[in-house]
């Protein structure tokens, strides 16, 4: 067991949005966390980056409860994650933002960064190779020296989990990843979540609402409505679970 | 090869080629160099309070008092202390880097308007402490820092002082460019784009946001011993909250987040008043004027004038091509 939610609760104000939630991720797994809007989906994973504080519950990683830590130390742990609505560095290249997606892993202080001291020309000749390999895995190297703000929305999405991915994670939260990408690159992107799963060893934790995508990467499901899981399972189980059906559709009226 | 080499080394290269020109450009007249000197060190200062503003999004309306803080700091060392000026000269920096780094620490809770106005209060109430402690710092008569002397040598001649200038501009610029192309940089410039995304990449957002103050001002510091050293004369009316509004002014003509923008800055907002000191109160109505239309006309400073100039020529082209 690499990840575990236990009892998450998380309120604002008077507002439950996530209700004793508990999870179990393995190695190796793609989960999907699913659910309608409004779900408390997006909440869990900011619990988890640590942007918002747990009234109650554990979020344990490797054994190790995480709660103590603060959001910029979360990514050093091991978890990384991407955003709903990007949240790039608008005004900096495709590059620059990858190499700052390497920054817990670079040691170079102000001192040999100010000298250009050799540790600093290595870590960066480093950084550069890394991020050319990630976009090389992702056919976008042509566009490494392009400014983010100038980039289609598909790309800026690929950006946004290509950074995360810099700092090779072991866990890798992905919030909405395929939102606004259309259909070819949708499957692109779903070849590449197994690829990474399969050959970096990377574990997800994605919330999705493209249903076909979900049910044929992931590995194991989570559905969430209001707050509370309302169910958990394999891909086939849960395309076919009634509450789950009626969380998306609604109760069909008898009566009528 | 030769010519990646070339593009690599070709401005730092063709910058400092023009630094050592220009005493042979001015010639032999000693207000010009003066001049030349002033923007020296205006521009320093006007690129580490880029490095604050430009690069990493935050504000400080105080920044003649890190200069003051170089300044004095400086003065007493070498006066009081008995410090050698080449050792003085950097410690400046680091005590003013310390300071700095203080004044970094409200940083990280304030934002915007409100930072504003708390480094508009360390900007009043430095030079009226330098006033107020006139056992330091001789209060209205001010301190006589003596010229720097190197290894024995003693930079007397303006020639001399100008090239020492140069230099220390030249080590300057060349380590804040580096620290901006740095994991450092970067993260300066990723809390100016966004607090959450930079501290989702591990980021440790309070620190980077005290560390820029203290990197800006170290580099203020530097230029504030340097000025201490060069005019041979300090008192609390050269750091008033109107010297912190020129140097506010120098980045937004020069533009943000650039290292050039701010040499360009530095020149024009010390060459003004330069050229209209005949008459009283003009310097203060054509820098307004210029403020104004640098901000109307290039928002992104006069550094981006040639960047317009290019795309500009860009679609001329284009368009010609398409009138064949």
């Amino acid at each position: 067991m690499l990840f575990e939610l236990k009892d998450l609760t998380v309120q604002f104000g008077g507002l439950t949005a996530v209700n004793n939630l508990s999870l179990t991720i393995e190695q190796n797994q793609i989960f999907s966390l699913i659910g309608p809007n409004g779900a408390g989906k997006t909440t869990v994973l900011n619990a988890i980056s640590r942007f918002c504080r747990p009234v109650k519950g554990e979020i344990r990683f490797e054994g190790r409860d995480i709660l103590a830590l603060k959001p910029h130390q979360v990514v050093r742990a091991g978890i990384a994650r991407s955003f709903q609505n990007v949240e790039l560095f608008a005004n900096m290249t495709v590059m620059d933002n990858l190499k700052t997606g390497l920054h817990p892993l670079l040691r170079s202080g102000v001192f040999s960064s100010a000298f250009a001291l050799p540790l600093f020309r290595r870590e960066e000749r480093e950084a550069v190779r890394k991020a050319e390999e990630l976009l090389d895995m992702l056919s976008m190297r042509d566009i490494a020296n392009e400014t983010v703000k100038n980039l289609p929305f598909g790309h800026q999405k690929i950006v946004d989990i290509a950074r995360a991915l810099m700092s090779r994670p072991k866990l890798l939260l992905l919030d909405e990843p395929v939102a606004g990408l259309n259909p070819a690159e949708t499957e692109k992107m779903g070849e590449f979540f197994c690829r990474i799963r399969d050959e970096w060893g990377i574990t997800i934790l994605m919330i999705e609402h493209d249903m076909s995508l979900v049910m044929k990467i992931s590995d194991r499901i989570a559905v969430m409505d209001f707050g509370n899981k309302i169910a958990e399972g394999l891909p086939d189980e849960i395309q076919n679970h009634p509450d789950v059906i009626e969380a998306y559709l609604g109760v069909r009226d008898e009566s009528a | 090869m030769i010519k990646n080499v070339w593009n690599r080394y070709r401005n730092p290269t063709l910058f400092t080629l023009l630094l050592m020109l220009i005493p042979a450009v001015i010639g032999g007249q000693k207000h010009l160099l003066t001049t030349a000197c002033m923007v020296l060190i205006y521009s320093i200062i006007a690129m580490s309070l880029n490095l604050l503003m430009g690069f990493g999004g935050q504000i400080s309306i105080g920044h003649a008092s890190f200069m003051a803080i170089g300044a004095y700091s400086s003065a007493i060392f070498t006066l009081k202390l008995g410090i050698p000026f080449w050792i003085a000269l950097p410690a400046a920096g680091f005590f003013t880097a310390l300071i700095g780094f203080g004044v970094g620490l409200p940083a990280v809770r304030l934002k915007g308007h409100f930072l504003a106005v708390a480094t508009l209060g360390f900007g009043v109430a430095i030079p009226e402490l330098t006033m107020k402690w006139d056992k330091l710092t001789g209060g209205f008569s001010g301190l006589f820092p003596e010229k720097p002397v190197l290894f024995g040598y003693i930079f007397k001649s303006d020639l001399s002082l100008y090239y020492l200038i140069a230099v220390v501009t030249l080590l300057c610029t060349w380590l804040m460019r580096n620290l901006i192309n740095s994991r450092i940089g970067r993260a300066f410039v990723a809390i100016r784009e966004s607090e959450v995304a930079a501290a989702a990449m591990g980021i440790n957002v309070p620190l980077y946001k005290a560390l820029m103050f203290s990197i800006s001002a170290f580099f203020t510091g530097v230029a504030g011993s340097l000025y201490a050293h060069y005019i041979g004369f300090i008192s609390p009316f050269d750091f008033n909250i109107g010297i912190s509004l020129t140097l506010l002014a120098m980045v937004v003509v020069g533009g943000f987040a650039s290292i050039p923008g701010s040499f360009i800055g530095a020149l024009v907002l010390t060459l003004i008043p330069e050229f209209t000191n005949h008459v009283a109160g003009l310097s203060l109505v054509v820098t307004g004027i210029a403020l104004v239309l640098v901000t109307l006309f290039f928002p992104d400073g006069l550094v981006s004038v040639r960047k317009i100039w290019q795309e500009r020529l860009k679609k001329r082209k284009v368009v010609s091509k398409h009138a064949l």
